[in-house]
């Protein structure tokens, strides 16, 4: 149970509070509504590169890292492709200068085009690093197009190519500031060793005096139901085969996200899942296999991943995936009982860091039911074995999947 | 109400440190150490076997597969058994071999832990390792080395060791493909009948007297604990920089560093100081130079790794191809920067309030709490250790630092592993 005020400043912000005085830090989390699907599908990859734009100096303050670092504050940022979100963590008794900090780069940035020009070369670095650098890397700048013909999930994070990303401007910089990172479009959490008052007296007066912006309303095009089994090859130096099937599910916070979850877990959470059992351990097609949801609060995808033991063709681990899925009638009760427990485990485990409790807040918050970090474990609890089994039906087919076979060139086992 | 944005709000200059410390209670000659604190219903249970890890190693991987493949079987119960009522009781395990002290550990909601106990103690205490576990499990390791040696950063980290303390030190052992083949059945078995009787129990969460009495019962011993005495000693020799080329690489992994002075040195607080300024925090030299004003990577670091009888300092990063000769040349000049020249005031100011801030925000769970404690209670030293790093940080001047860079840090002495 995470205990929480919250309130909204006339331009917009919504703040929420939640104390916790067992910790000495103080957490200031803020959500911006923004993301990698809010782009231009000529411009991908902007939300991430703004993101490092935003430690790049505002309009009072030239160098936000340093000024944190001085009281001893941590801070870090991540995009996805739903929001932006940006934390610090701060000792409890310097929470002012996080409010001082987090207000001043809404109020403006420095938009300073030599930060531009480096953070588009740290960026590109990061492309490399993480997708273009390491094995299987690419796995999701080719399946995302592949699962979405036409919502923007379609492009990952990162963007489609470098390209993009190079050809950003500070006009473009300027531009999505002012559309998207308005305090009509945020949400502050503020947790840990903090007051309700004195957030509420910080707010107002750092974040208060900041203009609302022209009330960005997200329209994107929806995603058309998957009518056919689609599918890529990919071929590279690889250490070992390895495949991916992606079937399209509900979003994060829709009604039927939960007997698809438990569902992902039935199939492949642990060593006692269907798929470990059967393809691991009893048939041997695969090294290691795992199912999950990529919990993306428009319709998301249930993602199936597994290694293929050495002399195994993609075609019959890809059968043998299917053949787990029509057995699963006969689940039971005991097999509900225990992802369920998993489940919840889950959620009671994500509640220990404080830090952690504030992004459930702002996430919950954003999507436009704070409360809803409260139930979670009482959805998981309603969900019966018929709701597993209609959502088999419903989201595990052929039709709905998208599967990629990632092939191991032959060079590389020969060294 | 316009506040004055042009100047930082007043903050702070004392920080709030305090560590919740455990408390041991042995069952037997078992020792129990429990950190009680947090508000969410869970507990980490950890089972460490203290200097059981690799720098046993007579065959190389023995002790990795031993710790990888606990739970894999007893005598009494399959590891499809165990796996099954690890999950159904929403209990997460992991295991974690080591250099030093490898550890099995369970995580789970508090009102299951009843449940979960009877299969941890018989997880670790009457351990089997079945031929045919033996086999799949050493097949599927094999496949996941193939995958991580194949990412540049990876290999250059295991290289790295592998090169400084050379692969006859205990510390130097890195496993390879052959290596696992070499491996059978037995060397298992007989690794674990010798190194797996005396764990230590570390208790972490929200718990009752009586759960904690429930766990020493199923970890209790009255055997005698033995003490191995083990010294790591320096690498022979100095060790030969190496390079491995790899044509399709768009990054190449660096890894600079040399052994250095163990924890319990006094001259590892000043040290460990230094090594945050130089490349510790986002802030550091290394960061503003070769990521924030070169742009030639994501991201480089330095820190020092304590094993618990030696350490080595290292400088990590994974930087543009084309350029990697650069970032070697920027990265010693920044150490020989830090080393001629002192810090200046504003710098040094910060180089500590990070330190002290982030020191006190990272014990924000009671997990962290029992990292703290295994941060000395492996090391020969107790908590006072963090007094006096804390001390350490307020009192150290400038001088100070450039000391102990030119004591301890000069590239010359140091090994440069690059990969791709």
């Amino acid at each position: 149970m995470i205990e929480y005020t919250s309130f909204t400043l006339e331009n917009g912000l919504k703040v929420i509070v939640h104390e916790d005085t067992n910790v000495e830090i103080a957490v200031l989390n803020i959500l911006y509504d923004v993301g990698s699907r809010d782009e231009r599908p000529d411009k991908t990859g902007f939300a991430h590169l703004f993101e490092h734009l935003m430690f790049g100096g505002s309009v009072n303050i030239p160098d936000y890292d340093g000024e944190l670092q001085k009281v001893g504050g941590e801070n870090n940022a991540f995009t996805s492709p739903d929001v932006t979100n940006y934390y610090v963590t701060v000792p409890a008794q310097s929470l002012e200068t996080a409010f001082w900090l987090e207000s001043d780069r809404m109020l403006g940035l420095s938009f300073d085009p030599r930060v531009l020009e480096v953070q588009r070369k740290v960026v590109i670095e990061e492309f490399k690093q993480r997708y273009l650098n390491q094995p299987y890397g690419d796995v999701w700048l080719k399946l995302r197009p592949l699962a979405y013909s036409s919502h923007p999930y379609q492009w990952a994070t990162i963007g489609k190519e470098i390209s993009h990303i190079a050809d950003a401007t500070m006009e473009d910089v300027r531009a999505f500031f002012y559309k998207h990172y308005r305090p009509d479009q945020a949400v502050l959490v503020v947790a840990g060793n903090v007051t309700e008052a004195q957030v509420r007296e910080l707010s107002e007066k750092w974040f208060g005096p900041i203009p609302k912006g022209d009330g960005y309303k997200r329209q994107l095009s929806v995603e058309p139901p998957q009518q056919e089994y689609r599918h890529i090859d990919l071929y590279d130096e690889v250490p070992s085969h390895a495949l991916y099937m992606t079937f399209h599910v509900p979003g994060r916070y829709e009604a039927d996200y939960y007997p698809a979850d438990l569902l992902s877990d039935i199939m492949g959470r642990g060593k006692s899942s269907r798929l470990y059992l059967q393809l691991v351990r009893k048939q041997k097609l695969f090294t290691q296999i795992g199912a999950h949801m990529n919990g993306s609060f428009d319709p998301g995808l249930l993602i199936v991943h597994g290694q293929l033991a050495p002399g195994i063709s993609h075609e019959q681990a890809e059968a043998a995936v299917f053949e787990v899925i029509s057995s699963l009638g006969d689940l039971t009760e005991e097999e509900l009982e225990k992802v369920k427990n998993q489940a919840e485990a889950t959620v009671e485990f994500g509640e220990v860091e404080v830090l952690q409790r504030a992004m459930n807040l702002a996430f919950c918050t954003v999507q436009g039911d704070t409360e809803e970090v409260n139930r979670e474990t009482d959805r998981i609890r309603a969900v019966s074995v018929s709701d597993v089994l209609k959502a088999r039906q419903k989201f595990l087919t052929r039709e709905n999947c998208s599967s990629l076979f990632y092939h191991a060139k032959p060079e590389l086992h020969e060294n | 109400m316009t506040p004055d944005r042009t100047r930082p709000p007043a903050y702070s200059q004392t920080f709030e440190i305090d560590i919740k410390e455990a408390e041991t209670t042995y069952f037997g000659q078992t020792p129990v150490h429990v950190i009680k604190a947090g508000d969410q219903d869970v507990v980490k249970l950890e089972v460490l076997f203290p200097g059981s890890g690799s720098r046993l190693d007579q065959k190389k991987g023995e002790s990795y597969l031993t710790w990888k493949l606990l739970a894999q079987g007893t005598t009494t119960r399959s590891a499809e058994d165990i796996a099954g009522l690890f999950d159904q009781f929403g209990g997460f395990t992991e295991n974690f071999p080591s250099l030093d002290t490898p550890s099995f550990t369970l995580y789970c909601l508090n009102r299951h832990l009843d449940n979960l106990l009877p299969v941890l103690a018989d997880v670790v205490r009457d351990a089997a390792f079945p031929q045919d576990e033996f086999q799949l499990n050493q097949d599927i390791i094999r496949e996941q080395l193939r995958i991580q040696n194949n990412k540049n950063n990876i290999l250059a980290s295991k290289l790295f060791r592998e090169h400084l303390f050379g692969e006859d030190h205990p510390y130097g052992k890195v496993m390879k493909e052959e290596d696992l083949d070499a491996l059978n059945q037995e060397d298992v078995q007989k690794f674990y009948s010798g190194h797996g009787k005396q764990p230590e129990i570390l208790v972490s969460g929200k718990l009752s007297d009586d759960q904690i009495r429930k766990i020493g019962e199923h970890f209790y011993t009255s055997e005698e604990r033995s003490n191995s005495g083990f010294e790591a000693g320096t690498a022979s020799g100095s060790p030969a920089d190496f390079y491995l080329e790899k044509d399709k690489s768009l990054q190449s992994s660096l890894r600079i560093g040399l052994q250095t002075i163990p924890k319990n040195h006094p001259d590892y607080l000043p040290l460990r100081i230094a090594t945050h300024a130089l490349g510790g925090y986002f802030g550091s030299r290394l960061m503003k130079n070769i990521r924030e004003d070169k742009g030639y990577t994501y991201g480089i670091y330095s820190s020092l790794v304590s094993l618990e009888k030696t350490s080595y300092f290292i400088i990590g990063s994974d930087v543009q191809k084309e350029f990697r000769e650069n970032a070697v040349e920027e990265i010693h000049k920044e150490i020989m920067q830090l080393s001629d020249h002192p810090l200046d005031v504003v710098e040094l100011q910060m180089v500590k309030n990070h330190l002290l801030g982030s020191f006190q925000s990272s014990i924000s769970s009671p997990f962290a709490l029992a990292d703290k404690f295994k941060g000395v209670h492996y090391y020969g030293l107790d908590y006072s250790y963090y007094q006096h790093f804390m001390q350490k940080i307020q009192e150290i001047t400038a001088e100070e630092i450039s000391e102990v860079m030119q004591k301890y840090l000069h590239p010359d002495n140091m090994l440069h592993v690059i990969v791709g």
